[in-house]
C-alpha cells in the first residue's frame, strides 16, 4: 500500500485554489497549444462560411465526413462524465473523488464542441435554426419528430442541461469556499453563486442524496444520447449501417473513448496543476481496471457487428465490409483502429505496474482515442461513399485542410475551455477532497496498514 | 421564533466540537436547538445533530410528470397541426414520440430535482451565509450554532466555552 | 468484535463472530434434516420425469422441428436462467462489492446445472433443421452448427464447474478437517492438499479472477452461437446482431431473479437469515432493476430500427415477435402479441414500476416478489422467441411471408420442464450437503474487513478495502 499524506483543510484549500486566486506561469503556458489550434479552427470556419462548402472534401454521396465523424467522437467523449461521476457515485467508489468534477466539466465542453459541428457542417448555419428550434415560423412546418435528426438535439440538450445542473449544484460548496477566502468583487460574485451556502448537515445530506438521485436520472439520458446518435446511421437502410447493435456499440465505444480521455485529463491535470496529493497512482490503477472491462465489452460489440456483416451474405453489405478490410485507406485505418483501441493498450493495462505508471497510462489513453476517432471514420465513411447502387454517384471522400483544422481546433477548444474553467473553480472538488480525508480510516493489520472507509448507512448493516 | 437568536461556537477540530455537542446536551439543549456548520460532509450524527427528512423525490417525480406531459402534448400537437407523412410512418408515430417523451421526462425531472435540492437546502439565502458565520468554517473549523431564546443565550455560551470553543460569534441585533 | 482503540462504549453488534460462523456454516447447515431429505427425494424422483418426457418426444419423431417448439422454449428458458446466475455472482466479485460475500456460494452453486443443460441440449442439436441454404454465422460450414455449438456449451459448462470447484476449495478443506460422515470423506478427496498457505491463497485469487473472466467470455460466446443458430437462422429475413446480447443479458436478469428467490427461501426455510439480510436483497434488487432496464434497452434497439426502416422482411419479424397479425381485430386472436405483452410486462414494466421506489428496493419481500415476476416474464419472453421461431416450417429464403401456426405445448414438454428443474434442484441440494449454502471462507474474510468504532458523539462503521 502506498503512503497517503494526511492533508489539512488549509493545505487542501491552498493546493486546489491557487489557479483561481493566481495565474501562474504553468497555467498560462498551458493555454498556448489549445489557443493555437483554436485560432486555426476559427480561421478555417471563417473561410468555410465565406467560401462555401466546396472548400471541404464533401461531395455526393459522402455528405457526412470529418465534421460528422468529429461530432460523433466528441459526443462519445462526453460520456465519460456520466460514466465516472454517476456510476462511481452510485457504486460509492472512493476513487471517484478527484476526477468527478473534471470529468463532468469535460462532458459539458465536449457536448458544446460537438454541437458546433453540425452547425459548421451546414455551410449556412443561420439556416439551421429552422430545423432545430421547435417553432413553425412562417412556413407552418414543425420539426419532424419521426426523424433521428430531431431526436438528436433533444437528447443532447437534455444531457447538456443535466450535466450543467449537476456540475453547478455540486459546485455550490466550493463557491462558498472561494467566497469565504476572497474579498471585494470576487467575494460578491462567488457569494451570489454560492446562494448563501453555510454547510449545515441538511445541506450536506442533500448534496449526497442529490448526487445519487441525479446520477440515477442522468444515467438513462447518457445511454440514450449516444444510442440516438447511432440511430442517425442505423435507422437508415444504408448497407452496413442498418445494424441493430449500433446503439450499445456506440455507447460502449463512447464510454471507452471518454474514460480514456479522462485518463489523459487526469495526467495533464496532475502535471499542470501539481495535484500529486490528490490524483494518485491508485486512481490510474482503478481507471485502468475499469477500462479493461469497458474495452472488452467494446470488442464484443465490435465483434458482433463484424460477425453479422457476413450473416446474410448480402452483396452490398459484404462489399462495404470488404472495403473496410481490404481497400486503401480503410484497411490501414481498420488495423490501426483495432491495435490502438484494444490490442496495444489492454494487454499493457493487465499489468499492475503499467497501470500505476502515469506516463504510460497517459500515452496509452491517447492511443485509445486515436483508435476510437478512427473507429468512427471506419463506421461512417466506407458505407456512405457507396450509399446506393448508382455507381455514377460513387465518390471517394478526401478530407481537406479546412476540415482537418476544424478537427484539431475541437481538441483545442475543449482544452481551452477546461483551462479557463480551472481559473474559475477548482478542478478537483475541495469539499470532496476534505470529505475523503475525514472518511478515511487506516487500519493496522499485523505488519500492513490497510485503507478503510467510513460507510454511512441508515441502519446497522450486517456485512 | 421571532425572538430566537443565534449564537455560534467555532471549534478547531472534531473532538472539541463533539465535546461541545455533549456540553450543550448536558446544559439542557435538545437536538433541534442546534445545528452544525462544516466545510465538508461529516458522518451523519457525528455531532449529535438531527436532519429532518426531506422530500426530494417528490420534486423529481413531479418534474417527470410535467416533462412527460409537455413532450406528449408538443409532439402530438405539432404533428397533427401539419400532418406530413414521412417515410411511411404514421402521423402520431408512437415509437418516435416515446423517444422524445423519454428525454423530456428526464430533463424536467432533473431540472425539478435541482430546484428541489436548492429549495430543500433552504437556499438561496438573500443574506448570503448570514451574520452568524465564520469564514474559518471552510478552513476546517466546525461551527456549532445554537438557536434559542435570548435568556438562554448565556447558558449556550457557557457550554460552548466549556467545550473549548476558539471563538463565539453572536448575532448582532 | 474488533474495536481499534479498545473503547468499550456501546457499539452496534457485528453480524457474527468467527465462532458463530463455524458453528452455523460448518456444523449446523451440513445437518440433513427431514425436510431436506424429503426435498432431495422428491426432486430426485421428479428428475426422472424429464427423461420420460424426452423419450416421449423422441418417440413422436425428430424430423419436424415445429413439434419441438416448446421443448426449445423450456430448454432455453432453463439454460438462460441457470447459466446466468453465476454471471451475477462473478460480476459482483469482480466489482469488489463486499455485500455479495454471503451470497456468492448460492450463486456459484448453480454452475452445477451445466451438465443437465448439456444433456438436454443434445435433442436441440438433433432436431434443428440443417443449416445449408440459410443465413448463418458459419458460411455453410459442413460441421456447423452442431460442432461449434457443442464446443461452446462444453466450454461454458466446464468453466463454470471449474470456477465452482476453485471457489469451494477452502471450504472443502474445512469440511475435511472438521466435518463428519460422508461429507467429510468426499471433501477429503476433493480438497486434496489445500492447507491455506499464503501462496495457495494467492494462486486461488488469481484462479478465480481468470476463471471468472473465462466464464464471462464463454457465457457471451455461447449465447451468441446458440441464439444465432437456434432462433435467428430459423426465421428468414431476421438479421439482428443485438439479439445475442439481448439473450445474454436477459439470462443474467432471470438469473438474478432466481438468485433473489433462492436467497429468500434459504432465509425462510434454511435458517440462514443472518447471511441473507437486507443489504443483500437491496444490492440484488438494484442489479435486477438495472437488468430490467437493459431488457427494454436491448429490445428497443432492435425494434426501433425495424420499425423505422419499414423493410418488408423486418416488418414480418416485428409481426412474428411483437405484434402478431395486424389484420386480426382482437388482440386475443394474436398469440404473438399476447406473448410479447407478457414478456415486456413482466420483464420490464412491472419490475421497473416496482423497483423504482427505494422503499421497495430496500426490503426483503418486494425484491422476492419482483424476482418471481421476472421469472414469469422470462418464460413469456423465451416463449415468444422460441415457440414462434421454431414454428416456421420453411426456414430458407429471404423473408417470412406469413405468420406460422404456433403449436401448443404438450405433456412431454411439461415433463421435460419438471424434470430439468427438479434435476437441477436435486444436484444443488446434494452439493450443499457437502459444502453448505454460504461460503465460510468468504464470510470469515468479510468479518475481518468490517467493524464499528466510536466517532464524534456516535459511532461509524468502517469498511476496509484490501486492494
Amino acid at each position: 500500500m502506498q503512503d497517503r499524506p494526511t492533508l489539512t483543510p488549509t493545505q487542501i484549500n491552498d493546493e486546489l485554489l491557487w489557479p483561481v486566486f493566481s495565474f501562474r506561469k504553468r497555467h498560462a503556458v498551458a493555454f498556448i497549444p489549445p489557443m493555437i489550434l483554436l485560432m486555426g479552427g476559427v480561421a478555417a470556419v471563417t473561410i468555410l462560411i465565406y467560401q462555401g462548402l466546396w472548400v471541404t472534401g464533401l461531395q455526393r454521396p459522402a455528405f457526412w465526413g470529418f465534421f460528422i465523424v468529429n461530432f460523433v467522437f466528441w459526443i462519445g467523449v462526453s460520456h465519460a462524465g456520466t460514466m465516472i461521476s454517476a456510476i462511481l457515485r452510485l457504486t460509492q467508489a472512493e476513487w471517484k473523488r478527484p476526477i468527478t468534477r473534471a470529468a463532468e466539466v469535460m462532458t459539458i465542453f465536449s457536448l458544446v464542441t460537438s454541437l458546433l459541428h453540425p452547425v459548421i457542417h451546414a455551410g449556412r448555419p443561420w439556416r439551421i435554426i429552422y430545423w432545430l428550434i421547435p417553432y413553425d415560423f412562417s412556413r407552418g412546418i414543425w420539426p419532424d419528430v419521426r426523424s433521428p435528426l430531431v431526436w438528436d438535439p433533444i437528447a443532447i440538450t437534455t444531457y447538456l442541461t443535466g450535466s450543467i445542473l449537476f456540475v453547478f449544484t455540486a459546485l455550490i460548496p466550493d463557491f462558498a469556499l472561494i467566497r469565504d477566502q476572497s474579498t471585494g468583487l470576487r467575494k460578491k460574485i462567488y457569494g451570489r453563486l454560492a446562494l448563501g451556502w453555510r454547510g449545515t448537515p441538511r445541506q450536506w445530506k442533500l448534496q449526497g442524496i442529490f448526487g445519487l438521485l441525479m446520477s440515477a436520472l442522468i444515467l438513462p439520458v447518457f445511454v440514450s444520447v449516444h444510442s440516438i446518435v447511432s440511430w442517425d446511421f442505423a435507422v437508415s437502410v444504408v448497407p452496413a449501417w442498418h445494424v441493430t447493435v449500433y446503439a450499445p456499440y456506440f455507447v460502449i465505444g463512447a464510454v471507452h473513448s471518454g474514460v480514456s480521455m479522462v485518463l489523459t485529463l487526469m495526467a495533464l491535470m496532475r502535471w499542470i496543476f501539481k495535484l500529486e496529493n490528490y490524483i494518485w497512482e491508485d486512481h490510474f490503477d482503478a481507471v485502468g481496471r475499469l477500462l479493461i472491462v469497458i474495452a472488452t465489452l467494446w470488442l464484443f460489440f465490435f465483434f458482433l457487428d463484424f460477425a453479422y456483416s457476413f450473416y446474410t451474405r448480402e452483396e452490398q453489405e459484404l462489399a462495404v465490409m470488404e472495403r473496410r478490410l481490404f481497400e486503401w485507406p480503410f484497411n490501414a485505418i481498420t488495423v490501426i483502429m483495432v491495435f490502438t483501441s484494444y490490442v496495444i493498450p489492454i494487454p499493457l493495462w493487465l499489468s499492475r505496474r503499467v497501470r500505476r505508471n502515469i506516463p504510460l497510462m497517459f500515452w496509452t489513453s491517447i492511443l485509445v482515442n486515436i483508435g476510437m476517432w478512427l473507429e468512427r471514420y471506419f463506421l461512417i465513411i466506407p458505407a456512405i461513399e457507396r450509399k446506393n447502387e448508382l455507381t455514377f454517384l460513387w465518390s471517394n471522400y478526401v478530407p481537406s485542410l479546412i476540415e482537418s483544422l476544424v478537427v484539431l481546433a475541437s481538441f483545442g477548444m475543449v482544452g481551452f475551455l477546461l483551462l479557463l474553467f480551472a481559473k474559475v473553480v477548482p478542478l478537483v472538488p475541495a469539499w470532496e477532497a476534505k470529505e475523503g480525508v475525514i472518511f478515511r480510516e487506516d487500519v493496522q493489520f499485523g505488519e500492513v496498514t490497510l485503507p478503510g472507509i467510513i460507510k454511512e448507512t441508515e441502519e446497522e448493516n450486517v456485512w | 421564533m421571532a425572538d430566537n437568536k443565534d449564537i455560534m461556537g467555532v471549534f478547531a477540530d472534531t473532538d472539541t466540537a463533539a465535546e461541545g455537542a455533549r456540553q450543550l446536551k448536558s446544559a439542557g439543549f435538545v437536538q433541534d436547538d442546534y445545528d452544525v456548520l462544516t466545510g465538508n460532509p461529516y458522518p451523519e450524527g457525528a455531532f449529535g445533530e438531527h436532519v429532518k427528512p426531506n422530500r426530494l423525490f417528490v420534486f423529481a417525480l413531479a418534474g417527470g410528470f410535467v416533462g412527460f406531459a409537455i413532450a406528449f402534448l408538443f409532439t402530438a400537437a405539432t404533428q397533427t397541426a401539419f400532418p406530413l407523412v414521412t417515410g411511411g410512418k404514421p402521423i402520431l408515430a408512437i415509437p418516435a414520440m416515446m423517444i422524445i417523451m423519454y428525454e423530456m421526462t428526464l430533463l424536467f425531472a432533473m431540472i425539478f430535482t435541482v430546484t428541489g435540492v436548492i429549495f430543500e437546502s433552504r437556499l438561496p439565502r438573500p443574506s448570503g451565509a448570514g451574520p452568524v458565520y465564520d469564514t474559518r468554517i471552510t478552513l476546517g473549523y466546525i461551527g456549532l450554532i445554537v438557536t434559542t431564546s435570548e435568556d438562554r443565550l448565556e447558558k449556550a455560551e457557557e457550554a460552548l466555552k466549556a467545550a473549548g470553543a476558539e471563538d463565539i460569534v453572536r448575532e448582532s441585533s | 468484535m474488533q474495536n481499534t482503540d479498545g473503547n468499550e462504549a456501546v457499539i452496534p453488534g457485528a453480524p457474527a463472530t468467527q465462532e458463530i460462523l463455524t458453528q452455523e456454516l460448518l456444523h449446523d447447515s451440513l445437518q440433513t434434516g427431514s425436510r431436506m431429505r424429503k426435498a432431495l427425494l422428491i426432486s430426485g424422483v421428479l428428475s426422472i420425469l424429464g427423461f420420460v418426457g424426452l423419450f416421449m418426444h423422441f418417440a413422436s419423431g425428430t424430423s419436424d422441428h415445429t413439434t419441438w417448439n416448446f421443448y426449445a422454449v423450456i430448454y432455453f428458458y432453463v439454460f438462460s436462467v441457470t447459466m446466468g446466475i453465476p454471471m451475477a455472482g462473478i460480476g459482483l466479485r469482480m466489482a469488489r462489492a463486499q455485500w455479495r460475500r454471503p451470497t456468492s456460494r448460492s450463486a456459484e452453486l448453480f454452475a452445477i446445472a451445466g451438465p443437465i443443460n448439456l444433456i438436454f441440449f443434445i435433442p436441440i442439436l438433433l432436431v434443428a433443421p440443417p443449416i445449408e441454404g440459410r443465413n448463418s454465422l458459419w458460411m455453410d460450414w459442413a460441421l456447423a452448427p452442431w460442432f461449434p455449438d457443442i464446443i461452446m456449451m462444453v466450454l461454458l459448462v466446464v468453466t463454470g464447474l471449474a470456477f465452482l470447484y476453485v471457489s469451494l476449495l477452502p471450504d472443502l478443506a474445512s469440511v475435511r478437517d472438521h466435518g463428519t460422515g460422508r461429507a467429510q470423506s468426499i471433501a477429503a478427496t476433493l480438497s486434496r492438499d489445500w492447507n491455506g498457505t499464503k501462496s495457495q491463497w494467492s494462486l486461488h485469487k488469481s484462479a478465480l479472477g481468470i476463471l471468472g473472466a473465462f466464464y464471462i467470455t464463454a457465457y457471451a460466446m455461447t449465447h451468441l452461437v446458440l441464439a444465432s443458430d437456434f432462433a435467428m437462422t430459423l426465421v428468414p429475413g431476421w438479421k439482428d446482431p443485438i439479439f445475442p446480447a439481448f439473450h445474454a443479458v436477459t439470462g443474467i436478469q432471470m438469473g438474478a431473479a432466481l438468485l433473489i428467490i433462492t436467497m429468500y427461501l434459504l432465509r425462510r426455510l434454511g435458517g440462514l437469515g443472518r447471511y441473507f439480510e437486507l443489504e443483500q436483497f437491496w444490492g440484488y434488487s438494484r442489479l435486477l432493476l438495472a437488468l430490467s432496464l437493459f431488457y427494454f434497452y436491448f429490445w428497443w434497439c432492435a425494434f426501433v430500427l425495424f420499425w423505422y426502416a419499414r423493410l418488408p422482411h423486418e416488418q414480418m419479424v416485428i409481426a412474428l415477435f411483437i405484434s402478431g397479425d395486424y389484420s386480426e381485430a382482437s388482440i386475443f386472436t394474436r398469440p404473438q402479441f399476447l406473448m410479447f405483452l407478457g414478456a415486456i410486462g413482466f420483464s420490464f414494466i412491472l419490475p421497473f414500476l416496482l423497483l423504482m421506489w427505494n422503499i421497495l428496493r430496500r426490503s426483503i419481500v418486494a425484491p422476492t416478489i419482483v424476482g418471481v415476476i421476472v421469472l414469469i416474464g422470462g418464460f413469456f419472453d423465451r416463449m415468444r422467441l422460441y415457440a414462434n421461431s421454431w414454428s416456421i416450417d420453411q426456414v430458407g429464403g429471404h423473408g417470412l411471408h406469413h405468420l406460422p401456426e404456433v403449436n401448443a405445448p404438450t405433456i412431454p414438454d411439461l415433463f421435460v420442464l419438471i424434470g430439468m428443474v427438479s434435476s437441477i434442484l436435486f444436484l444443488y441440494l446434494l452439493v450443499s450437503r457437502v459444502v453448505g449454502f454460504v461460503s465460510l471462507w468468504e464470510t470469515r474474510q468479510a468479518l475481518l474487513l468490517r467493524f464499528v468504532k466510536p466517532w464524534g458523539v456516535g459511532h461509524a462503521s468502517v469498511v476496509i478495502k484490501p486492494e
